[in-house]
């Protein structure tokens, strides 16, 4: 931040004022709240659970079915439009 | 602070970097609670939004711009957590007046009127009290914080020359009501009998 390079004597006043200060007490729980929240920050993401048999299994299986509707489904379509005139 | 420490202290912050955090807060933590306890008028509210100033910066430091510059950064999110406040005071004064249950709150003396070191001093800071929030503010960042009118002018988000001239409006102000106090006695001696 510059200074103004201003000779103004009432601004020259100003910034000779006390700064008053905050309570030690409450910078201490300020910082320590703001540490919390920068370390809750730089935690990486929970990793996802690794996928069992079982559950691979199955979505196999719902993908299956899902190839297999979609392929009655077009089959379908196509003895339809065969039949139009 | 020299502009390429600053600018290697936000890429740390940016990293989440505890101990560049510490160092931020060291450097401004007493400028932004004077700004704030003078804007707000009042220590106990000046704590309370110095901690939600501190809290939005961790919160957006990720998100920093690499050329921050960290006063007026800070300051405009301490300007702005007192706006909030203002906003959210102004609704309550509202609704207990048109409930009248409770009285609305009375302006008083600035506290640090009563700690300033001398008279001057303690004329100042009463005039500053006395002005309004947007006099004020200008005061405070221009005269406290030896910003520039164009610095003060992008904390506030307004033009420089529009800064220029609430500067002097501001400033004739202040004048005044200094002015004013030279009229009237500090201190008041009343007669003690032997």
């Amino acid at each position: 931040m510059t200074m103004v390079e201003s000779p103004d004597p009432l601004l020259a006043e100003l910034a000779r004022l006390t700064a008053p200060e905050p309570a030690a007490a409450h910078s201490a729980r300020v910082l320590a709240r703001c540490h919390a929240v920068l370390a809750e920050r730089g935690q990486p993401r929970a990793a996802r659970p690794p996928l069992t048999r079982r559950r691979r299994l199955v979505d196999g299986a719902l993908a299956i079915a899902v190839a297999v509707y979609g392929l009655m489904t077009i089959a379908e379509a196509l003895r339809i439009a065969s039949r139009l005139p | 602070m020299d502009r390429e420490s600053e600018l290697a202290l936000v890429e740390r912050v940016r990293a989440g970097e505890a101990a560049a955090f510490d160092t931020v807060h060291a450097a401004f933590n007493a400028r932004l609670y004077g700004f704030l306890a003078r804007l707000a008028r009042s220590r106990d509210i000046a704590e309370d939004l110095l901690e939600e100033t501190w809290l939005r910066f961790v919160a957006h430091a990720g998100q920093l711009h690499a050329d921050t510059r960290l006063g007026p950064w800070l300051f405009t999110v301490a300007r702005n957590v007192h706006i909030t406040w203002c906003r959210s005071r102004a609704m309550e004064s509202r609704t207990a007046a048109s409930l009248d249950l409770w009285p609305v709150p009375v302006p008083s003396e600035s506290p640090f009127e009563r700690t300033a070191g001398n008279e001057l001093a303690q004329r100042l800071e009463r005039a500053l009290a006395s002005l309004s929030v947007d006099a004020r503010e200008v005061l405070l960042l221009v005269g406290v914080e030896g910003m520039t009118p164009s610095e003060a002018a992008g904390v506030c988000g307004v033009s420089p020359e529009a800064m220029r001239q609430r500067l002097k409006r501001a400033r004739v102000l202040l004048a005044d009501r200094l002015a004013e106090s030279e009229a009237r006695p500090l201190v008041h001696l009343r007669e003690v009998k032997p």
